[in-house]
């Protein structure tokens, strides 16, 4: 079990291991993390990176919250067609519809830039919210909404009065996970990524193929420490709302 | 029926965006695989089947039959890894199951590609496991861990292990400790117990934690390049040369994803959905 952990914890170690080489341990060192912020062409992608990550998620929260919503009132039929668009991105291996996607973007009149790997990005950021959501919605009582109705309150009211409040955790679920894996996607990124849209993966893996230096490996350290706190985050934030 | 249209009408941007991205694309790529083009890389179109025809060169074949195996010893690693510690985590307290769990699914959250590079520097020549084997005195020192098949196998099985814990593990859990206790009842021993009631009952869990790993696995490029070295192609190589790199062959490459998308479907209905359905008509016959 601690094996699935020891790669994190290499990476962490040797962000500050002296040696410009990664085999050998040469001493303890900040120094890496210094030079790591003159490096702008690595900062740069992460700065991508986030950018991507937080179009495709608003994009998701938006249209996985309201689709799961909106698909819990329809019929067997929709809700079929739905599912079957939304998981075929979780199913397939996700260079097909990468693929797919590159050859939409490419056919465009326009140029989508940085928002083409954000939409592809929404493609398998939407399954989990959806998931999520429509779990929430299947627990929640039918008549808290048919009391609302009828005590007045139209279909929007209801909507950010009853349902939102109580589907709120289940969304910020989704949009955490679907964040995690937006900054991990190497698959869809690399090959919807031009010269100036690129991002913290695809950068890291044309760096790995050449020999990576100790600056990535404190860039990788301070990921996954911001990371685990993200998590940390978004943990307490839920206790302290059962908690209430 | 007006209700019925408005919750067709809520429903309807969520569908026309998923048809947009998900099912577009891939018309894209079914029509695509059967243009050409010209020399400069611009697509043609002009019908024909010669991106079909060259998946038969022998090379293309070999590098098929690459992703086969490198497919299937990562499934059947993940396997026996995963299977006996799935049934492991069945059988521990309600309370140390779901922490064991979130502890095993928690390791995502860091990206794949860090993952991978924290392999490499373990894996390297003159690498923390080659230092510590020298050490312990089982290695000279000149072994090569990385960039050969074994090492592509291992860390592609690292990176699937949650993907066929999970599905054994909710299968197995979600046995009736009963008719384990009725088995024990009617005389079967422990080995027996699990062969003939707890392993039948989990097939479906482990043909899906097959797909799961297997579909995956045949399209992955950055692995095989990086722990591999890119010496040996996978299907995911190849693919991702022709859209990306400088083979740079859409038709070509549409046409690779076609298969990759047959193939995948054939063994999604196959692991996923016939259990799933066959089971459904014994429950629905009874």
């Amino acid at each position: 079990m601690l094996l699935l952990y020891l790669p994190i914890a290499v990476i962490i170690v040797y962000s500050f291991n002296y040696s410009e080489t990664d085999a050998v341990w040469g001493g303890f060192t900040t120094g890496w993390y210094r030079t790591l912020f003159a490096n702008r062409r690595l900062l740069d992608s992460v700065a991508n990176s986030v950018r991507v990550t937080m179009l495709a998620v608003c994009i998701s929260v938006v249209l996985g919250t309201f689709g799961a919503v909106a698909a819990a009132r329809c019929g067997k039929f929709v809700k079929r067609s739905i599912s079957a668009l939304i998981f075929t991105p979780l199913i397939l291996p996700e260079i097909i519809l990468g693929t797919g996607l590159l050859l939409f973007f490419t056919a465009m009149p326009v140029n989508f830039g940085i928002l083409a790997i954000a939409l592809a990005h929404t493609t398998f950021c939407i399954p989990y919210i959806y998931i999520f959501v429509s779990i929430r919605l299947k627990k929640l009582d039918p008549a808290l909404i048919d009391a609302a109705r009828d005590l007045g309150a139209g279909a929007c009211r209801t909507f950010f009065a009853v349902t939102l409040p109580s589907i709120l955790p289940a969304v910020t679920t989704g949009a955490l996970i679907s964040a995690a894996m937006s900054l991990d996607s190497v698959v869809m990124s690399s090959l919807l990524s031009a010269p100036d849209s690129i991002t913290f993966p695809v950068r890291l893996f044309s760096l790995m193929r050449i020999g990576t230096t100790p600056e990535v490996n404190a860039l990788s350290a301070l990921m996954i420490v911001a990371m685990f706190g993200f998590a940390a985050v978004g943990f307490f934030l839920m206790r302290v709302k059962k908690n209430e | 029926m007006f209700d019925r249209l408005k919750a067709f009408l809520t429903v309807l941007p969520i569908l026309l965006y998923l048809i947009t991205l998900v099912g577009v694309p891939l018309v894209f790529i079914a029509v695509i695989s059967f243009l050409s083009r010209d020399d400069h890389g611009r697509i043609l179109f002009a019908f024909t089947t010669v991106n079909y025809n060259r998946i038969f060169d022998p090379v293309i074949l070999s590098i098929f039959r690459e992703s086969l195996i490198v497919a299937s010893l990562a499934s059947t690693g993940t396997f026996l890894i995963g299977a006996p510690f799935a049934f492991f985590v069945a059988s521990l307290k309600r309370r140390s199951q779901n922490v064991v769990i979130l502890f095993a699914l928690f390791v995502f959250w860091t990206s794949s590609l860090i993952r991978t590079n924290g392999w490499m520097i373990i894996l390297q020549t003159n690498g923390i496991l080659n230092r510590f084997l020298m050490l312990i005195g089982l290695s000279d020192g000149t072994t090569r861990y990385l960039f050969n098949l074994p090492a592509t196998v291992f860390v592609t099985v690292y990176m699937f292990l949650p993907f066929m814990i999970l599905p054994i593990y909710v299968a197995a859990e979600s046995i009736a400790p009963t008719l384990r206790d009725a088995a024990r009842d009617l005389g079967a021993g422990h080995i027996r117990t699990f062969l003939q009631v707890t392993l039948p009952l989990c097939k479906d869990g482990i043909l899906a934690g097959f797909a799961l790993v297997f579909i995956p696995v045949t399209g992955l490029f950055f692995i095989s390049d990086t722990i591999g070295g890119g010496l040996r192609m996978t299907l995911g190589n190849l693919l991702h040369s022709q859209m990306a790199g400088h083979g740079n062959n859409h038709p070509f490459g549409a046409a690779l994803a076609m298969i990759l998308l047959i193939f995948s479907v054939i063994i999604v209905s196959f692991f996923l959905f016939l259990p799933r359905s066959r089971r459904k008509k014994q429950v629905d016959g009874r």
